[in-house]
This record gives structure tokens, sequence and C-alpha cells, in this order.
């Protein structure tokens, strides 16, 4: 709600994306793209509709099963990394798994092989403020690899980085892709389209495709092209009706 | 003659630390001597239990003190989907109570509001339970028996200080909690509530009341371990209740009772 107004952060959205692609969603700010994410990687709620990840209908789950959810399922990567400042970036990475009742010698294990996959390994003992704006993304892509989840969900990854940053991250996201996972990323990066299989334009909370509604897009101020992948076998389904972002 | 007339009138002792050990080693005949006092003979063991408490709630104080002066503080496990400035905003609140009314007063009020309301809870509904499997036996000797019996309890929060002291780390999976499901959700929560509060020393405390309960209500064993399971099953199972409840509703403190 905007004071007496219900806005509608999405609204009759209809997606279904297939598995082992990398989808970019674009829009310009406040289209519903953040939303969008938060709704698929179960840190939202729809008010109404279905989001269907694989085989789990994630929009009856309770509290608790989101939580495991998004252990299990999802690595998040966010543009300002929300790493976590007064731990190291070994720490970091380990966070995750503070919780699944993995033992401290073993969380150091994978953290370190985390770290050691996007080429951070000596830098497992610095602390955030300590790390480049790409590390720091570095750290948060290798925090999200702790568990092997097989959606990859991203946030602006490239928004708080310079260019040179910025491509060796998709670079990252794209070799994510390829060793078999799905990516999301909802960014303002057109450079990303590069290196996806689809691209779906966000306006106003609507998916738009085809001529006119790009158009609108670029007129918005964002430019973007859409390209058709291969959705052969459905493994996400997010259907908005009348889709309101939780408070 | 006179003598033996000065002894019998002599008043109970108010204090019994000696009954502390053979409560615990011989049971059977001090419940035996509890049951023949006239007057109330729980003051010993609630303080006993009390001051086990209290050393259990200050030595976690102390590590939860140590880490929030080293900037870590206990953090939610959804900590890293916090953006920057919730971060800060958690930290800023974990720091505004990290004071000693957060870490040891309120903590230290709430163990001990668990300790004495959960001894009293547990004597009167032990008593009306065993009352109505045919047990004779006064009001008093129940509220006096769960207090002796609850010291399995007092070894259990020394034995939890100690543990804390030597690893200065916090205890988060107590009893058998470890045998929940990693991930529990629905009713395995509530499982997993209900299988934290069950330990060896729940089991010790519920040997010394069928003991006591037996001899001191005249009731067949069956009789007195129905009695005695019944109740704890009915205070375990609200406990673990209220547990999961306030889980639900978010990571707030709760009361624990001292089962």
């Amino acid at each position: 709600m905007m004071g007496q107004v219900a806005v509608h952060a999405l609204d009759g959205v209809d997606l279904e994306i297939a598995p082992n692609s990398f989808y970019v969603v674009m829009g310009p700010s406040g289209s519903g793209k953040s939303t969008l994410l938060h709704l698929i990687g179960g840190l939202d709620r729809p008010t109404s509709g279905s989001i269907r990840v694989g085989e789990q209908s994630i929009d009856s789950l309770d509290e608790n099963e989101l939580a495991v959810f998004r252990r299990k399922t999802v690595g998040f990567i966010f543009q300002s990394f929300n790493l976590i400042q007064s731990m190291t970036a070994l720490e970091n990475v380990a966070f995750p798994l503070r919780f699944a009742r993995v033992r401290r010698g073993e969380r150091r294990r994978l953290a370190f092989e985390s770290l050691r996959r996007v080429g951070l390994e000596d830098r497992a003992l610095h602390r955030p403020s300590e790390l480049s704006g790409g590390q720091q993304q570095r750290v948060a892509i290798a925090r999200s690899l702790i568990n092997d989840p097989q959606l990859i969900l991203a946030d602006e990854p490239t928004g708080n980085l310079d260019t040179a940053s910025g491509a060796s991250i998709m670079q990252l996201l794209s070799e994510l892709h390829q060793s078999g996972r799905t990516v999301l990323v909802v960014t303002h990066d057109a450079r990303m389209t590069q290196v996806a299989t689809r691209t779906v334009n966000l306006l106003d909370g609507k998916i738009v495709d085809g001529a006119a509604p790009v158009e609108a897009v670029e007129a918005a101020g964002v430019l973007a092209e859409s390209t058709t992948g291969d959705e052969t076998r459905q493994v996400m389904e997010a259907r908005t009706d009348d889709q309101q972002a939780k408070a | 003659m006179a003598e033996a007339i000065t002894t019998a009138i002599e008043p109970p002792k108010r204090f019994r630390f000696d009954w502390i050990l053979p409560v615990l080693l011989h049971p059977g005949a001090t419940f035996r001597k509890i049951a023949e006092q006239t007057r109330g003979v729980w003051l010993t063991p609630m303080i006993v239990l009390t001051l086990a408490t209290l050393a259990r709630v200050l030595i976690s104080g102390s590590i939860r003190q140590q880490a929030a002066l080293s900037g870590a503080p206990v953090l939610p496990p959804d900590f890293q989907y916090y953006s920057p400035e919730q971060q800060a905003q958690f930290m800023q609140a974990a720091q505004a109570t990290s004071g000693p009314v957060f870490i040891y007063i309120f903590p230290a009020i709430l163990a001990l509001l668990g300790v004495w309301v959960g001894w009293l809870l547990v004597g009167g509904l032990l008593h009306l339970v065993v009352t109505m499997f045919g047990g004779r036996g006064e009001t008093s000797y129940s509220i006096n028996l769960v207090a002796w019996a609850g010291l399995p309890f007092a070894i259990r929060e020394l034995v939890r200080a100690g543990a804390m002291l030597a690893t200065r780390q916090l205890i988060d999976a107590p009893g058998l909690s470890g045998f929940a499901p990693v991930d529990p959700s629905g009713t395995a929560t509530y499982l997993a509530a209900l299988l934290s509060l069950v330990d060896i020393y729940l089991i010790w405390h519920m040997l010394l009341l069928i003991i006591g309960v037996k001899l001191g209500n005249s009731l067949s064993l069956v009789k007195a371990a129905s009695g005695v399971i019944i109740t704890l099953g009915i205070v375990v199972g609200v406990e673990a209740l209220l547990a999961y409840l306030v889980g639900k509703l978010g990571s707030l403190t709760i009361i624990r009772p001292f089962f």
C-alpha cells in the first residue's frame, strides 16, 4: 500500500523457466524485477497466484519450510553483497552451513572449496572491508554455492561494480549456468543478455514481449533484447494473478 | 524421660542439606523421612536449584556478553538475506540489548520464574493425578517431593554451566533434539521442541518421583508410575507446545520451567 492506494508490484505474471537455462529479467526501476526474484526465492509471498519450483509449490510452505527451501534449493546473490562485515570471507561463505548441523571443520573445508571455485582462496581470511567490490561479490557467489543449489537468483549482481569486475561476475554466472544450474538474473546491465538464454522484460509489474513492449521498455530508459531459449521441460513457474508484494 | 520429651518436640530443621546426597543415592529411605515431615521441607532443594540455575544463567550471559563485545552476537539463520542496512539495524539492536539487564537480569528472572512456578504447577498437578489414582498423600508431601526430586535438574544446570564454561559456547541443541529432523517443519517442529526437553535428567527426575509417589501414597508401582508419567507427559507436552508456538511467533525468549 502506498497511502490509500494499493500498488501491485507484479500483476498477472505467468513465467515458466526451463532447467539449466539462464534468464535475464530486465525493466526499469519499480517494474517488479526484484519482487519477482524474491517471490521465486521464497523471500516474499504472493498475495495471490502460485509459485512452483521443480515439484514444490512454495507459496503453501510455512516459514520453516521456506527456510529449508531457500537453504537447499536456492543460492542468492545481491547487489550490495549482503556480507557480514564482522566475519572473514571464509566465515561468510560457511555461514549458511551453521544451521545445517555441519561440523565446524567440514564447514571450513566446504567454504574454502567454494572460495577456490571463485578464485578467492587467497582472500579467505580477509574481511569484506578488505576486499574490492568484485571480490566481495565473488565471496557472495561462493556463499550462494555452498549448499550446491540448483537455482541461482541474482539481484543486480553487477550493479555496484565497475565494468571489468562486472564482466568477471557475468563470466562467473555464465560458468555456473554451463555447469548445469538454472540462473535467473535481475539486472539493468544489458551486457548480461549476451550470456542469457532468454531475456524477460518487465514493465509496471507485467511481462512485456514483442516489439511494442520492448519499445516501451526502451522508452523507459532500459536497453533490452529478447531471445527465446529452449523451454522443453518446465521446472519453475511463477504465476501471479493480481499479485502484490508482501509489505 | 525428660530428654525424650525434649527430642520429640524439637522443631524440624529449616534446611536439610544433609538430605541432598541421600535423595540422589538412596531415594527410598530419604523419601520416607520426607513423608514423615508435617511441614514443608522444600526450601533446601529449591535453593540448590535456584543457585544452579543462576550459575547457568551467569555463564551463558558472560558468553553472550563476550560475543556482543567482540561484535559477533548470535545471528539468525536468514541473516545472509538481510540487506546491509538491515544487518546494521540488527547489530544496533543487538548492541542495545547487550547490557546486563538483557543479558543477566531478564534471563535470570525468567529462569527463576520457570523454576518456582514450574515447581508449584507440577506439585499441584502431580497431587491431583495421584489422588485420582487412589493416592492418599498430603498436598504438602507432593510439593516437598517435586522439590527434592528436582535435584537432578540442578545437576543438569551445573553440567551445562560447566560445559559452557569449558567450551565458551552456548548449548543450542539440548536433550534429544539431535534426533529431530535437521530441517523440522510442521509437526516435526513440535517433535523437535519435545525432544529438546527429554534427557537423562528428566528420566532421573521421573524415577525419583515414581519412588516418592509409591512410598508417600501407598500406591502400587504401576499406579505410581502411571500417575507420574501422565503428569510429566502433560507438563512436557505443554511446555513443548509453548516452545513450538513461541518459535512460530519468532525468535523470542521463552520462560523455561525447570523441566
